[in-house]
């Protein structure tokens, strides 16, 4: 069968990307650990209010030592609770979040934190804020005619140490 | 061609299993029920599960006891790699060892277990910043903890959190038989084949 020279040339591109793509996904999937969410880090959107079985029961910030804290976050329509968060500066802080209802957001401005929130699933994410001021946190997953509304607020303090730096 | 074949069978069949390497477990410096000073350089080279209690801890460490208790009955004593059991207590003032060993004895974590005491401040540095759990006192001064064990290898790294609901005891044995084989056979050429199962994420 004859083949044109430069079909054939489009051919072996073809065939040479796929066999890149499969090798990238491959990697991705089992030697870099991309996947998508597993089991681990989910949790029953029908059991997220019920004290005692969830931490989101009572969405909360949590000293874990000095200068090191870790945030439950709920998303649901339309707000985070909690809504405000308060952190001395130079505190590493883990944020827990998941959402009671819908698909939603949460971005942190001025910072790298951003996440998409699933009903059932856990999104990690860990960061220090070092410079004291107001950074606002905004759903940016549409989530509803109220989803402009949705917005919250991480006020770091600054201490002896950053005011006397600074 | 070959060795991309053998890559994928590795990775699809996951011959050997490893529990993941967390992050490096917190260093510390510790008293123990008989007043000997414990650090966790001292725990190098054997497989160290630790619990958290206090001695007026109620609710929070109700299950977390029993099954430190369950594990350390069942381990096996006679193995060449050790298995260690700490306690770390968590009250609001430092225990003088007679109090530490009172209550080692009435709880029946002697002899079996170490039961670890320090500065409040020192040991909210450990457990909270080191071990990531949550604990402190309510208005009523209760204890409010989260309850955790950590599983740390014979290298210092923390290799299991079991977080919330409590494993059964038998997923904790079967960690601890994950980690007992890959100290003794992660030598030589199957070195390799345990770094690859950690590279492919070859988890139980």
């Amino acid at each position: 069968m004859h083949v044109d020279k430069y079909e054939q040339v489009w051919i072996r591109i073809s065939i040479f990307v796929l066999v890149v793509f499969t090798l990238a996904v491959l990697t991705a999937t089992v030697s870099a650990g991309i996947q998508v969410p597993g089991v681990e880090g989910r949790v029953d959107p029908n059991l997220i209010t019920t004290p005692g079985a969830s931490p989101w029961a009572a969405p909360s910030v949590r000293e874990l030592a000095p200068g090191k804290y870790e945030a439950y976050v709920l998303a649901q329509i339309w707000r985070f609770d909690p809504g405000e968060i308060r952190i001395p500066a130079g505190s590493e802080i883990t944020f827990y979040v998941t959402s009671k209802d819908v698909q939603h957001g949460l971005k942190i401005m001025d910072t790298n934190i951003n996440m998409m929130i699933l009903p059932g699933q856990v999104s990690k994410l860990k960061t220090t804020f070092n410079n004291p001021g107001t950074y606002d946190v905004v759903c940016h997953e549409y989530c509803g005619i109220g989803h402009h509304t949705m917005y919250g607020q991480i006020i770091v303090e600054a201490t002896a140490d950053t005011t006397t730096t600074e | 061609m070959l060795p991309l074949v053998a890559v994928i069978l590795f990775a699809a069949l996951r011959p050997l299993k490893v529990l993941p390497r967390i992050r490096i477990s917190p260093g510390y410096l510790l008293v123990d029920q008989n007043g000997n000073r414990v650090s966790s350089e001292e725990m190098r080279g054997q497989i160290t599960l630790y619990g958290f209690t206090s001695t007026d801890c109620g609710l929070p460490c109700v299950g977390s006891e029993e099954l430190m208790a369950d594990v350390a009955a069942q381990i096996d004593s006679q193995s060449d790699v050790p298995v260690e059991l700490v306690m770390i207590a968590l009250d609001e003032q430092e225990l003088l060892p007679d109090a530490l060993r009172a209550y080692a004895l009435d709880r029946g974590i002697e002899p079996s277990r170490r039961l670890l005491t320090g500065e409040a401040q020192q040991v909210k540095v450990v457990v909270g910043g080191g071990f990531n759990t949550f604990y402190e006192r309510d208005s009523s001064g209760q204890l409010q903890l989260d309850k955790a064990l950590m599983l740390v290898d014979g290298l210092g790294i923390l290799r299991a959190e079991y977080r919330g609901r409590l494993p059964s005891t038998s997923a904790i044995l079967r960690d601890i038989d994950l980690l007992t084989q890959e100290a003794r056979n992660s030598t030589g050429l199957t070195r390799y084949a345990y770094e690859a199962a950690h590279l492919f994420l070859c988890y139980p």
